[in-house]
């Protein structure tokens, strides 16, 4: 059982960027053929409004990872040497190999003695990538930055009307240091049974799949995912109220991965959670943003209420692919989380 | 509030509710003529079965062709 505690781990801030260019699903009705019907049909079941994509693919979600975090470093006033350690999670890497992290690292500055490396992680990422900052922190590093992004358009069949209306691209960045006076907790699962129900075939060194018209594009079963969700998402926020030693009402905000309003709206029936609690906008505006889901709903949606000089106790909480999923339970107070950043094109 | 799935009747008018069918369901209708069950509709109803302590995967849903087989594995373990 992967059941965490740390001690000494506090995030001082989060930012997100998102894609420079604004899809509403009006724009996208030539592309994928709908109808006005299917437009209505969308809106009202998955609460589809639009997404934020990159207007330009040389770009990827490392240069959306660098903006958060070139923002943040300067707003937080802590310098490229401070940092002891970047995570970069992402399932859109630069290149299959290397990691990406190490030329982010080297992009914001930070000197040969900072540790850098990826975790390949989407939906859970948020919470999985913390877990292990916090734990780096636990292990005496003094500050740790945190990137979770995905340039989904690099991936999306550009001819699949059912997954790529959904699609967003972001790159979050998140401060952790050593400040913390009071415990966080975590709670990990995963399950590779239902690897194939979110997945790419064909893109790595088991090629099997190659002769797949799908191969390199991302494949879902809408129904496993749903299925797969509301068999653990409600069991694991018991676990983590147990491990927590909280419950339900205690808990200020409900911050979680966000794949549509459909799945949010039957999460939250399920916990019978008011809707200030859980806020499910992210999707029907941003896109799915994948591992930056999390941390872009604070910035989308709970910026003033995370900068407040008031502790909150939330939890964070991820699911998807792999299958993967986790969630943790930390206190926040007054952290820098600004509005999301809309990604500016700055040529090399 | 888990519902009772001893009454047919009451079955189909809940997988009618669900579906939000603009015609009323019998037994013997094929599901791929009902306009309305679609992949939402597949969703709508593994959540139904699901909150209803009934088992259903989404493989399932491959197997049933008409009303009925809505109706019996509602019936079936409920």
């Amino acid at each position: 059982m992967a059941n965490l505690i740390f001690r000494k781990p506090a995030i001082k801030g989060i930012v997100t960027t998102v894609g420079d260019r604004i899809l509403t699903l009006e724009d996208q009705k030539q592309q994928f053929d709908f109808s006005d019907d299917d437009i209505a049909k969308l809106k009202k079941n998955l609460g589809i409004v639009s997404k934020y994509v990159l207007s330009d693919l040389r770009f990827t979600a490392s240069d959306l990872c660098v903006q958060s975090a070139r923002q943040l470093l300067e707003k937080l006033d802590v310098k490229p040497e401070e940092i002891d350690a970047v995570i970069f999670v992402t399932q859109t890497p630069d290149y299959r190999a290397p990691s990406t992290a190490p030329n982010i690292a080297s992009r914001l500055g930070c000197p040969p003695t900072t540790m850098a490396f990826d975790i390949s992680l989407g939906c859970s990422g948020f919470v999985y990538g913390l877990s292990i900052a916090f734990g780096l922190i636990e292990g005496n590093l003094s500050k740790v930055l945190l990137l979770t992004g995905d340039a989904a358009s690099h991936y999306i069949n550009p001819g699949d009307k059912t997954f790529a209306p959904l699609m967003g691209d972001a790159g979050s960045a998140i401060l952790i240091d050593d400040s913390s006076k009071t415990p966080s907790h975590f709670c990990l699962y995963s399950d590779g049974t239902g690897s194939k129900s979110l997945y790419i075939p064909g893109s790595g060194t088991r090629q099997k799949e190659s002769s797949d018209p799908d191969a390199g594009f991302m494949h879902m079963n809408g129904a496993e995912v749903f299925n797969f969700t509301i068999k653990v998402v409600p069991k694991m926020f018991d676990e983590i109220f147990a491990w927590a030693n909280t419950d339900k009402d205690s808990v200020d905000y409900y911050v979680l991965h966000q794949p549509n309003k459909y799945i949010l709206n039957n999460i939250k029936k399920r916990l019978g959670l008011p809707d200030s609690k859980i806020p499910s906008e992210t999707q029907s505006i941003y896109g799915n943003q994948n591992s930056a889901s999390i941390p872009g709903t604070v910035n989308g949606f709970l910026s003033h209420q995370f900068q407040e000089n008031q502790i909150k106790s939330v939890i964070f909480a991820g699911f998807g692919i792999g299958l993967s999923w986790g969630a943790c339970h930390v206190l926040i107070e007054n952290i820098y989380a600004p509005a999301p950043l809309l990604f500016k094109i700055e040529e090399n | 509030m888990v519902l009772t799935m001893a009454n047919e009747q009451e079955i189909i008018d809940q997988i009618s509710e669900l579906l939000d069918t603009t015609e009323p369901l019998s037994l013997s209708d094929a599901l791929d003529s009902i306009p309305e069950y679609d992949s939402m509709a597949i969703l709508a109803l593994m959540d139904w079965y699901d909150t209803n302590g009934i088992q259903v995967a989404p493989a399932d849903f491959e197997k049933f062709i008409t009303v009925k087989d809505l109706v019996e594995r509602a019936k079936s373990n409920g």
